[in-house]
């Protein structure tokens, strides 16, 4: 039992260790190692091709690190298959949106829904729960591939939701989108994080979003972590300021 | 072992037939990934078309090869432009799925309007170079198979020239690694598989023709060439002019070697079997690239 | 959501089926009749692995062969009726998917496609070749005679109707399995591994494991179909079982009906085989080619125009239509003009 105003130590969820990916000749992800908290989220930057949607894709179970390991709560995960890791309770969402096209939204997300609940009635109640909370309930019946943008990003995150993950992989959730869908959006996701008690690792270039929600930032450039930290320490960061000068991803 | 030497110039002599067939196919697929599932029936067309002109007009059947050449080069282009392209636009990530289907049902329709105008009775072609044969020291070959040998190893190496130093060449196989690049650069992904459709039609009324002078022909026998270019490709490596002669002369010899020494039956099953491990152990055939997943 | 309700159609279809024979007496049409709920039950059961599950099986008539011959076997050598007989040869079927699904199933899709015909062809070969196989004998070309028994319990029956009601059955069961796996788990992680096979291992689906089920299912129930088949005609033979025409009929009535749906396998079969059986009496000698003609046509206009099939295709008109009612530019203009769309 913890006293009133006694500081716990932060449990360690993910732990990214000296983790190295190459393709054929190309490193795509270089020694990159840094940890994650329960209940905060991280943000995770660079430009294209810096590794982040790599590394997640590690994470999630897609291909294995070529070097390092990836622990959850410390047990190691690497080279687990995608559908174990999701068990485990590591949820993600995809850059470019995968909808399941023929199939209505409701059904995508059952999908995801049938993981902790596989009777078909409780999976629907699920399903609808998760739709009603990111706000696409009215669209439930329509099919996957009709939706808007902003609306295909919500389903994403539904999915995911809908399998009760203790994590969530956010890659690129709100690119595409126009500032005042961006807020909508980012107020979703605070919300969801505080009701569901997720801890969030999230991929964005849209820095001001990113700055206002992480707790801590890490940076990567061409597959090496650059810089981490809370995000006033990384913006102040020299070696950050240039290695974005010039991209122009300070995208206001 | 005189035995074996034979089947091994035999298997030659089929090898460069097979390598154009394959050519036939291959280079659809490596142009648009997609399969054509009645390449062989495509080629029957040429079989009577070349048939008709060397029975009615006296013609050499190497000649037919102008005729038959062009005449399924157009059919193939049409076919593309009409209807293949539409499918394709239509169809989204099921593109394949839907193209395959509708090549195998052009093949069912082939085979039925041959049946229906040449009957079901197997037919060959007399010419002049029927029945002789070019000794080789203790070895013997039909001249015909020589000739034709010959023919679709020049063709195959045309080709080859064709699609790696051509200006057009370059363009179709630009449009086949990356269609969207390609278009960005100005290449019309459209009329380049056009123009690759009704090249691998072309080759494929070329293999008939080299085929004519001594092949029985059926409405029927489609259906085996088909599958058997598709074996030819995949174990070749998809989508290239040195997978497909590759492949076709490796059938052709286990084909001929497996065939003499045990009995043609068990060289087809063979074939098969080689067909599936190569399948399940190296997708990309002898010749193509390791494709990371 | 539609509990009870959906279970109509299939009554429905029961009913008809069993007042049929009362209409249909001789025995040309009730022969028609057991093809036509044959290639139903068949083309029901691709649609599970090829419909569903998206995996195109092309040689999927593998199966067929496989429980005609092991039916066959069962019960000219070893006395086992073919009651038992084609659950057995569905499991040996179930088997043999599996051990090919295996490796298999981490091929692209075309290249799955492509080993399946491959394998049909080898077994076709050996069985049309060889006239034991481990010592049993298979009969070769000549294909292997059932013994007359005239018996039911060795499923023959003296007119057709008794084969008749046992594809009805057969039918009935498949329809009700196949509407069993889509409203379940199963049925929609097997709609995901069709739609985007890793967004669904994203989810928790075990992609590998529900392929194989898949197999397992289509394989087991066309097998049984393929005893069935073989017992009607008291005879089996390599050509025709391991042959391409059962395979790619099974497959093109699916795809014509509607694959994925329910109902799309029936509808395609009940459209093509009364073609075919007509084009029997019709052509004659030219029969052949005119039924093929007319598969290939109907094949290429589907691709062409309908390629997710008859159902399918309606579906989709549907939900444009509802989706246009709810377009809020159409329905202010519906306001405007007394009477609007429904509200989702």
């Amino acid at each position: 039992m913890e006293e009133v105003g006694q500081m716990t130590e932060p449990e360690l969820m993910i732990e990214i260790k000296n983790v190295t990916k190459r393709f054929g000749g190309l490193v795509a992800v270089r020694d990159v190692s840094f940890q994650l908290y329960r209940d905060e989220v991280l943000g995770l930057i660079g430009s294209n091709g810096a590794g982040k949607t790599t590394l997640f894709n590690m994470i999630a179970g897609a291909f294995p690190p070529s070097e390092g390991e990836i622990l959850y709560k410390g047990q190691p995960i690497q080279g687990l298959r995608a559908d174990k890791v999701c068990k485990l309770g590591i949820g993600r969402t995809y850059q470019i949106c995968q909808p399941f096209g023929s199939m209505s939204v409701r059904s995508n997300v059952m999908v995801g829904a049938f993981g902790r609940y596989p009777k078909l009635a409780d999976a629907t109640e699920k399903a609808d729960d998760v739709l009603k909370k990111v706000g696409l309930y009215k669209r439930a019946d329509s099919m996957g591939g009709e939706l808007t943008l902003p609306e295909l990003k919500r389903m994403e995150v539904a999915r995911a939701l809908a399998t009760e993950p203790e994590i969530l992989l956010l890659d690129e959730v709100i690119a595409g989108l126009n500032p005042t869908e961006v807020d909508t959006f980012v107020s979703l996701i605070t919300t969801l994080k505080k009701q569901e008690g997720l801890t969030i690792i999230i991929i964005e270039h849209v820095m001001r979003a990113l700055m206002n929600m992480s707790d801590r930032i890490v940076v990567l450039n061409q597959g090496v972590k650059i810089s981490e930290g809370l995000p006033a320490e990384v913006a102040a960061d020299p070696l950050v300021i240039e290695s974005y000068f010039g991209e122009g991803d300070i995208h206001a | 072992m005189q035995l074996f030497l034979q089947a091994l110039l035999d298997g030659i002599l089929l090898g460069g037939i097979y390598a154009t067939l394959g050519l036939g196919l291959s280079i659809a697929y490596g142009i648009m990934h997609i399969i054509n599932w009645a390449a062989g029936q495509t080629m029957v067309i040429g079989l009577y078309v070349s048939y008709l002109l060397i029975t009615k007009y006296g013609m050499d059947p190497y000649v037919t090869i102008l005729f038959t050449f062009t005449l399924l080069g157009a059919l193939g282009f049409v076919l593309q432009k009409t209807m293949i392209n539409r499918i394709i636009d239509r169809s989204g990530d099921r593109a394949g799925a839907n193209v395959l289907l509708f090549t195998a049902g052009y093949g069912y329709v082939v085979t039925s309007v041959l049946e229906m105008i040449f009957g079901t009775l197997s037919v060959t072609a007399t010419t002049r170079y029927t029945g002789q044969s070019i000794a080789i020291g203790f070895l013997y070959a039909p001249l015909p198979k020589l000739i034709s040998c010959v023919i679709a190893i020049v063709a195959t190496v045309l080709i080859y020239i064709f699609m790696h130093k051509s200006e057009l060449g370059r363009a179709i196989r630009a449009t086949s690694q990356d269609r969207n690049t390609a278009q960005l650069m100005g290449i019309n992904a459209k009329l380049m598989y056009c123009i690759g459709f009704a090249l691998s039609f072309a080759l494929l009324g070329l293999t008939a023709s080299l085929l004519v002078p001594y092949y029985p022909i059926t409405p029927y026998i489609g259906i085996s060439f088909s599958f058997k270019a598709l074996i030819i490709v995949v174990i070749g490596g998809e989508g290239n002019v040195k997978g497909a002669f590759a492949g076709g002369m490796f059938i052709a010899l286990t084909e001929k070697i497996l065939g003499s020494l045990v009995s043609d039956t068990f060289a087809q099953i063979m074939v098969f079997c080689l067909f599936i491990v190569v399948l399940l152990v190296r997708p990309e055939g002898l010749m193509g690239k390791r494709v990371k997943s | 959501m539609n509990s009870k309700k959906r279970f109509i159609p299939i009554a429905v279809l029961l009913a008809v089926g069993l007042l049929v024979p009362q209409v249909l007496k001789t025995e040309f049409y009730l022969q028609s009749a057991i093809y036509v709920l044959l290639y139903m039950y068949w083309a029901s059961s691709w649609n599970i692995l090829g419909g569903y599950t998206g995996l195109f099986a092309l040689g999927n008539g593998l199966y067929i062969g496989i429980g005609a011959y092991v039916a066959a076997v069962l019960f000219v050598h070893f006395g086992v009726s073919p009651w038992i007989g084609m659950i057995i040869a569905g499991l040996v079927a179930g088997l043999i998917s599996m051990l090919i699904g295996y490796p298999v199933f981490k091929l692209k899709g075309i290249y799955y496609a492509l080993a399946s015909i491959a394998l049909m062809s080898v077994f076709e070969l050996i069985f049309n070749n060889e006239t034991s196989i481990f010592g049993i004998y298979t009969g070769g070309p000549n294909g292997l005679r059932f013994t007359m028994t005239g018996n039911a319990l060795d499923m023959q029956f003296s007119g057709k109707e008794g084969y008749y009601f046992l594809v009805l059955a057969l039918l009935i069961i498949v329809l009700l399995c196949s509407d069993r796996i889509q409203h379940s788990k199963m049925g929609y992680y097997f709609r995901g591994i069709r739609a985007n096979q890793d967004a669904a291992a994203s989810l928790g689906v075990n992609v590998l494991r529900y392929k194989l089920t898949a197999h397992f299912i289509s394989a087991f129930f066309t097998a049984i179909g393929g005893a069935v088949y073989v017992t009607t005609f008291l005879y089996v033979n390599a050509k025709t079982v391991f042959g391409m025409e059962l395979s790619f009929a099974m497959m093109l009535f699916c795809v014509l009906g509607g694959a994925n749906t329910l109902w799309g396998p029936v509808i395609g079969a009940l459209i093509m085989v009364p073609i075919q059986q007509g084009l029997r009496i019709a052509a004659g000698s030219n029969m052949a080619a005119m039924s093929s003609l007319i598969y290939g046509v109907a094949l290429c206009l589907v691709m062409l125009f309908i390629p997710d099939g008859i159902l399918g295709t309606l579906k989709d008109l549907t939900v444009r239509r509802r989706k246009r009612a709810t377009d809020p530019l159409q329905v202010a203009d519906g306001a405007a003009n007394g009477g609007g769309g429904a509200d989702d």
